[in-house]
């Protein structure tokens, strides 16, 4: 996360000076910038007064990040100077340094998956695994887009819980990672949708959650994506609409047997399965469906060879189910230890 | 004006088909066939110009259209399947490329059928009739020929053929045959209806009718369909049923209420005159013609026959010619080489004879060779049994013999060496003369110097052999001259020969560079590889090698002079500025100015377009609240009261807030009127901390502010502005339209923007689920 350049005050130069620096003026609202003072040139009362006037409207002044050491020479300034007109951006720096330093060489750390789901099935303690991804999800670089940013932000206050949606989003996450599905920002949308796919629940009666088998078959059910969407919007904050799709589209079926809209195939985006199939695994393997537990390794069989079951839907692309069979292999790495 | 309209049912028929055929049938414009197999059909539509067919079984449409697909893919065919089902889209497809146009449901309204039919066939009888009005337009008014038609075939005619057909009433019947002759147009009516005036009226319905009186394959009837009877009027097949129309149209099957399944409908083919004798004449005509071929043809390939065999025995003939000639000439040229051989034959034999002649001469003298020998042998042994000391004074001639061959040999030494000093001498003078002198040009001559101080060192080892010491030293010091003013030259030494003419005089600021560089030690030894400079190296070693052993007095050779004077200045100057110019083209070559010249234009232009980093903020809305709610929502041993109880932790834990939850009894049909009496708290998160939020217990509180809580319709913040310390929310649930209670917060001072009450909004409106459920319960209890 390199700044290019530095938001400066108009307090720190001073009337009657010239600098060896341009000093740029930037209007975030258009998104342009100009070389308002050229170097060797002497400031005068005429820019302070513009500037103040620009700035009242929201511009601010800039040196570049080559200037850098200039500007300190010149302006008998010092790093703190820079920290107090970029509050925003030292914030994050340090809470993404932080990070990184706390989790970036967790996340680099050997991981035998199946090992883990392994240990997960005998368990039934996803820990491993959530800390695993959490440590993966806190190096996310939080300039990225705003749904990463936000990821972040739920992934460092969820996964401190073992709790199915973050059960869910964990197993989502390496689902889509197996899937050769690697970019930042649509695996930070698998992670927001996989934890708020369901948050249309909370406006449905809460007592047909006790049968979740006659619950499936209700139409207030059946809307629940579209009440999850609801209580995003609800949020104030626009989420990108990758997201919003995928929770739209989470129990959509290749077939068209789905629901809310009975998408087909290719209508259906692949990450939409991944968010499905990873509810789908959790809930069965958490007994939400048919009331009986079922070791997570004994669900991703039946998912992977498709086996017709009571309460859940198998229709999935092919290439999705075939690759839940790596799951199901031994890690060849931990075969191999002495 | 009208063209043929054709329909065709394919059986087996479909309810709706059926009635549509009999609406059909009614309509008198209409030719309706009924067919059961597909090769009836093949026969018919490929006659018909025009035809819709309809067809209720999905195999069948299938087999009709995949084995007439010429047929029915043409845009004067069209072909509906009507049915109850809807076929799958990929199978429409498939059809659709073999013709099919749509496919009809079994629902849909006669009337709709009826009129596809009609819009199929009206845009082919438009066209015709504006054909036929561009055709009248081109004609003047009076020259415009009379249309010939057959009494009662047309019924219907336009407004502008009636007028014709007046006008050509009027007109004498000369004229009509004068301006028949000139109209050169195709005309349909004319074909149609054929003409008083022609012959065609009884020729063009020939084929047609012998078509349908037969059981025709497909074969036969592409036969038919190539032969044309009448010449330059192809279209003449496509009125073949309109003589008959109004017979049809009577429809005998009708009447007599017989339909033979699986054959053409009799209605068209019954009343068809199908002996007619013409055809039956021309068709005995037409076989004797071929007869008469066939002999024609016979007697031709007879003929050909013989010319074949003709044609082989003139190539016989030929053959034995060329034979015969060749055999000439082998005769001629055997005669010759025969004699050839008999001289040559004469000749060995004379040579052998001369051979064994000389063989014999030889081995005669072998025998007294032999014999001289063996007494030479006597005579040595005696001799050396007879006189030692005669031994003796033979070494010393033999001593003495050698001397003198040595003597001889330095003479002749001498005599060489002079030889050489001539030429060397000869070749330094022509040096001189040369202005320029190549590097190689100057080896060659420090070559020869050193070969001339070799010639020196012998002669000097040698000079009481009588040798003009003087002459040499002339020639040496002419020697010295010249290596004086070598050094001059060479400055061209560590030049590329290829490169000469172009780095003369001048050396680039770079040069110098580079060699002030090499002085100091810092260019690369790698560098030197760069130009031809390693040859001029080797030439160094090998005159070093040369020079081994000389003495130290001698003067140097040039080179080596060089070495010593100016190596620092001129060594690995030799600059390679193709590989420069190539180097600057690809950019690896670039100069401080340049490189100056492109960070300028960086913080000119690059710099404003550098994008800013937007920060975007690190929140989560709340969201992790409402997650994990939606997990216990999932856990079936979580309460209402935990779920009320998790939302007020929420609240306090982020904005120092209480909440309490009250709910309309359903039973109470007026609230306003029962007061607190008719709520329900289901959650009092208030009392926990009695007087702290509120001034006194909670339902005294309610009961204070009941009216001005049932006023609340909307989520509603005592102050919007968030300034006072404590603030108030209302959050009504309604399902339905239907107000099922409410849910009160006070929050601490602690809310102070939009996006603070946003996430309490959301949180509490997330109860709603277990405001429904406390609803049903209180509901159920009552």
């Amino acid at each position: 996360m390199k700044l290019n350049f530095y938001k400066v005050l108009p307090e720190y130069f001073k009337l009657g000076d010239s600098y060896t620096f341009n000093i740029y003026l930037y209007d975030p609202a258009r998104n342009q910038r100009l070389v308002d003072v050229y170097a060797s040139t002497e400031l005068t009362q005429e820019h302070l007064d513009k500037w103040n006037l620009f700035i009242e409207k929201g511009a601010y002044l800039q040196v570049y990040f080559e200037d850098k050491e200039a500007f300190y020479k010149e302006c008998e300034k010092e790093y703190l100077d820079f920290e107090k007109a970029n509050p925003e951006y030292f914030k994050l720096l340090k809470l993404h340094e932080s990070r990184l330093e706390k989790f970036e060489s967790k996340s680099k750390e050997t991981f035998l998956l199946r090992s883990v789901l392994n240990k997960i099935s005998e368990s039934d303690d996803h820990k491993i695994l959530i800390d695993r991804v959490k440590a993966e999800v806190m190096c996310f670089p939080l300039h990225l887009s705003p749904t990463v940013s936000i990821c972040t932000e739920l992934v460092d206050k969820l996964f401190v819980r073992d709790i199915l949606p973050v059960r869910v989003a964990c197993f989502a996450y390496m689902l889509a990672k197996q899937n050769k599905i690697t970019d930042t920002e649509m695996l930070a949308s698998l992670i927001v949708a996989c934890l708020t796919q369901n948050l249309g629940f909370g406006l449905i009666d809460s007592s047909l959650f006790s049968e979740f088998n006659k619950l499936q078959f209700n139409d207030i059910y059946l809307k629940h994506p579209m009440l999850s969407i609801y209580i995003l919007s609800k949020t104030g904050f626009e989420f990108d609409a990758n997201t919003k799709r995928l929770i739209l589209e989470h129990h959509e079926q290749i077939d068209g047997s789905g629901f809310p809209r009975q998408k087909k195939e290719d209508h259906t985006a692949y990450l939409s399965y991944i968010v499905n199939m990873s509810d789908q695994i959790m809930m069965y393997s958490q007994g939400k469906v048919n009331g009986r537990k079922t070791s997570l390794m004994k669900a991703i069989e039946l998912f992977h060879k498709q086996v017709q079951t009571e309460g859940v839907n198998m229709k999935y692309p092919l290439r999705l189910s075939e690759s839940l069979g790596v799951f199901l292999l031994n890690d060849l790495e931990n075969e191999l230890k002495p | 004006m009208s063209i043929e309209r054709n329909i065709i049912f394919l059986y087996p028929l479909s309810s709706k088909i059926k009635e549509l055929k009999d609406e059909m049938e009614k309509d008198e414009n209409l030719m309706v066939y009924e067919l059961d197999s597909v090769n009836e059909y093949g026969q018919i539509v490929g006659v018909l110009e025009h035809s819709v067919t309809f067809s209720s079984d999905l195999k069948k449409t299938q087999a009709y259209l995949q084995e007439c697909k010429q047929f029915t893919r043409v845009k004067t065919a069209k072909n509906f399947l009507v049915q109850d089902k809807s076929i799958p889209p990929h199978v429409f497809s498939k059809m659709q490329k073999l013709g099919l146009n749509e496919v009809l449901k079994e629902d849909s309204h006669l009337k709709s059928l009826i009129h596809k039919v009609d819009m199929f066939f009206r845009p082919f009888e438009d066209k015709l009739r504006k054909e036929e009005e561009e055709k009248n337009k081109a004609l003047p008014g009076v020259l415009k020929m009379n249309k010939p038609t057959t009494i009662g075939e047309k019924k219907s005619q336009s407004g502008n053929e009636v007028q014709r057909v007046e006008k050509m009433a009027l007109m004498d019947e000369p004229e009509k045959e004068k301006k028949k002759r000139k109209h050169s147009g195709f005309d349909a009516d004319f074909l149609l209806g054929g003409s008083l005036n022609s012959n065609f009226e009884l020729k063009k319905n020939n084929t047609d009718d012998q078509f349908l009186n037969s059981n025709f394959d497909n074969i036969q009837r592409k036969k038919l369909a190539t032969f044309d009877p009448v010449e330059n009027k192809p279209k003449l097949k496509n009125g073949n049923f309109t003589p008959v129309v109004e017979e049809l149209k009577n429809n005998p099957q009708k009447q007599l209420q017989v339909k033979p399944p699986g054959e053409l409908n009799k209605k068209s083919a019954s009343n068809i005159e199908f002996q007619d004798p013409e055809y039956e004449k021309k068709e005995v005509e037409f076989k004797e013609q071929e007869e008469q071929l066939q002999k024609k043809r016979k007697k031709f390939e007879e003929q050909l026959a013989d010319l074949k065999k003709k044609s082989i025995d003139f190539e016989e003939v030929l053959n034995d010619i060329e034979r015969k000639k060749v055999e000439q000439i082998d005769n001629e040229e055997s005669e010759k080489k025969r004699k050839y051989f008999e001289e040559v034959a004469i000749e060995l034999e004379q040579k052998k004879k001369e051979v064994e002649e000389v063989e014999e001469e030889l081995n005669k003298k072998r025998k007294t060779f032999d014999e001289v020998e063996a007494d030479y042998n006597k005579k040595r042994k005696h001799f050396e049994e007879s006189d030692l000391p005669l031994q003796e004074k033979k070494k010393a001639l033999e001593e003495l013999f050698e001397q003198g061959k040595k003597k001889n040999k330095l003479f002749e030494e001498q005599e060489e060496l002079a030889k050489k000093k001539k030429k060397l001498f000869e070749e330094t003078e022509a040096i001189k003369n040369v202005k320029e002198h190549s590097f190689e040009e100057i080896d060659l001559e420090q070559a020869k110097k050193n070969n001339f101080n070799e010639v020196e060192g012998d002669l000097n080892k040698k000079k009481g052999l009588d040798l003009d010491i003087d002459e040499l030293e002339k020639k040496k010091l002419k020697f010295e001259e010249v290596a004086i003013e070598k050094p001059e030259r060479t400055k061209f030494n560590e030049v590329d020969l290829d490169d000469k003419s172009k780095k003369r005089g001048d050396i680039s600021d770079l040069e110098i560079e580079r060699r002030k560089l090499k002085d100091l030690g810092l260019v690369d030894s790698e560098n030197k590889k760069l130009g031809t400079f390693t040859e001029v190296e080797i030439e160094k070693k090998k005159k070093k090698n040369v020079d081994l052993g000389e003495p130290a007095n001698r003067e140097r050779p040039i080179a080596q002079r060089l070495d010593l004077e100016s190596n620092k200045e001129f060594d690995e100057q030799t600059l390679d500025y193709s590989k420069f110019k190539k180097d600057r083209h690809t950019g690896e070559f670039t100069s401080e100015d340049d490189e100056a010249e492109l960070k300028e234009k960086k913080t000119t232009e690059d710099i404003l377009a550098e994008e800013e980093y937007i920060f975007y903020k690190n929140r989560s809305y709340g969201l992790e609240y409402l997650v994990i709610y939606n997990d216990f929502l999932l856990n079936s041993k979580m309460s209402a009261d935990n779920l009320y109880k998790f939302i007020h932790f929420a609240l306090i834990k982020d904005y120092h807030g209480v909440l309490s939850v009250i709910l309309l009894d359903p039973r109470v049909e007026d609230i306003k009127q029962a007061g607190v009496s008719g709520i329900k708290l289901v959650y009092n998160g208030h009392d926990q901390n009695v007087g702290e939020y509120v001034p006194s217990e909670f339902m005294t509180y309610l009961d204070e502010s009941i009216d001005r809580l049932l006023a609340c319709n909307i989520p509603t913040w005592k102050d919007e502005t968030f300034q006072i310390e404590m603030n108030e929310f209302i959050y009504p649930f309604y399902e339905e339209g239907k107000l099922l209670g409410y849910a009160i917060c006070h929050l601490k001072d602690s809310v102070k923007s939009h996006n603070d009450a946003t996430k309490i909004e959301l949180l509490v409106m997330s109860l709603k689920g277990v405001v429904m459920q406390n609803i049903k319960t209180i509901g159920s209890s009552s």
